[in-house]
């Protein structure tokens, strides 16, 4: 149960979490009293996280794991993720490789989910050949990835792949095109930050980005469809601000 | 997964909760990825961020009320288009974000038909034992109010923006008619003139205009 295990791996957020979801072993009441003290402290309720607490209880890391073993892909998922936190843990320069090489060891398998087939779990090998395109999207998903991991670390409140209109003169005409921001999140002043990522070192703009990054920083911008979640809801207006781009090896 | 595939999934996955949160009375409000239940004066919102996880859907759920009274106010000043002002939240965030800061600590992965079940089931726990707990609580102004003005120098995860936070936080106080009013106008006018240079700051001076005009709740508003 993916979600659920996602859950679990984001309440632990720490290396005797991530052994858990990795092999499966040890801490379930440490994870299931972080569950409930989450949920206590969000809705002030003791019933409320007594109730998360069995839940987890019930569907905790270790069925997690199983069911994800007898599914092989669900299995996949959470190594995947697991590798992503650890990569966190790492030094900056090994991040982008690490993301990279899990990107590179996963293209096989993702291959066969792009082209409609699924991998065979008992040896999740792909049938068929790994594309140029699904294979360069896994590389800047993992990549983003990473780059989420180290944002976390300087900022909160981080939303993903947030489309922005761009304010093209101060009195707050919008441009007729969005640009899609790899994150939006606030600093540790509460200013909104904006991020790019770019996965290679020779990775260019788009026509929009060319042309809305910079009126974004003259002018700010306004959040355009769903992904600014509740923090960033549709319409808000974003005060002029540098797109920061990132790339490997920046962080 | 292309990117038929992936609306395609998203839909059946959208279909299918709410098929189990009707019981609680929410239904299904695509243009916002959402599901809302409206009450009298609030809306609760549960939302699904829908990411592009290539290949895969990756799914954040979000909470949020709405209460109509703030949000009223709030519109008269915000700069928000009309056509957005109908939905904007009054409190929430991305559950990750509300228990761990990291909205991908609460995040689902959707690759294929075959898991619109058991994600469907994983996403219902979260309902159940998050969002409805948390909508039950901040259903009360006056627990908005606490959460906010309490503490008005500290950041808080259910109104993550200042200027949000702001500009709600002093709604709030007003309605709910807080002794320290004049205090937290001080307060939230100090980050507005701080924060990104200023830039929502004269809306923020127009809110504190319009709630001049605004009584205490139960006294005709």
């Amino acid at each position: 149960m993916p979600g659920v295990a996602a859950a679990v791996n984001g309440l632990d957020n720490a290396w005797a979490g991530l052994k858990t979801i990795w092999t499966g072993e040890g801490q379930d009441t440490y994870t299931q009293q972080a569950i409930g003290a989450g949920v206590e402290r969000l809705t002030g309720s003791k019933t409320a996280a007594a109730i998360a607490e069995t839940t987890v209880g019930i569907l905790g890391p270790k069925g997690i794991i199983g069911l994800g073993q007898a599914t092989g892909r669900v299995g996949r998922k959470l190594l995947e993720q697991a590798a992503e936190r650890l990569a966190a843990t790492k030094a900056a320069e090994q991040v982008a490789a690490e993301a990279a090489e899990v990107a590179a060891r996963e293209a096989g398998e993702k291959a066969s989910q792009v082209s409609g087939t699924i991998a065979s779990p008992s040896t999740g090998a792909a049938e068929g050949s790994t594309s140029t395109i699904s294979q360069n999207a896994s590389n800047g998903r993992a990549f983003e990835r990473a780059g989420l991991d180290y944002l976390n670390t300087v900022q909160t409140d981080l939303q993903e792949q947030v489309s922005v209109r761009p304010y093209i003169n101060e009195s707050g005409e919008l441009a007729s095109y969005r640009v899609r921001l790899d994150a939006l999140g606030l600093d540790d002043s509460g200013v909104s930050s904006l991020t790019d990522f770019k996965s290679s070192a020779t990775a260019g703009f788009t026509p929009n980005q060319t042309t809305g990054y910079p009126l974004i920083e003259q002018f700010g911008g306004q959040v355009v469809g769903n992904n600014g979640g509740v923090a960033f809801p549709k319409g808000f207006q974003i005060p002029p601000s540098p797109v920061i781009i990132l790339r490997p090896g920046d962080f | 997964m292309t990117l038929v595939i992936r609306k395609q999934l998203k839909s059946a996955l959208f279909r299918s909760i709410e098929s189990r949160l009707s019981v609680y009375g929410f239904t299904l409000k695509t243009s916002k990825d959402s599901l809302v239940h409206r009450g009298e004066d609030t809306t609760d919102i549960f939302q699904l961020v829908c990411l592009d996880g290539k290949p895969s859907l990756d799914v954040q759920p979000n909470v949020a009320i709405r209460n109509e009274r703030v949000e009223r106010i709030f519109h008269k000043i915000s700069g928000f288009d009309v056509k957005n002002q109908s939905t904007t939240p009054t409190v929430g965030g991305a559950i990750g974000v509300l228990l761990t800061e990291d909205a991908r600590s609460c995040e689902f992965y959707l690759e294929s038909e075959t898991e619109i079940m058991i994600v469907t089931d994983a996403i219902v726990q979260v309902f159940e034992n998050f969002a409805l707990p948390y909508i039950k609580k901040y259903g009360s102004i006056h627990e908005i109010d606490l959460e906010l003005n309490s503490n008005p120098h500290e950041r808080s995860p259910h109104r993550a923006a200042p200027w949000l936070r702001c500009s709600t936080g002093i709604i709030v106080a007003k309605l709910v008619g807080r002794s320290n009013f004049d205090q937290l106008s001080e307060i939230y006018s100090g980050i507005m003139i701080n924060s990104a240079n200023g830039f929502y700051f004269r809306k923020f001076n127009a809110l504190l205009e319009v709630l001049q005009s605004i009584d205490v709740m139960g006294n005709g508003q």
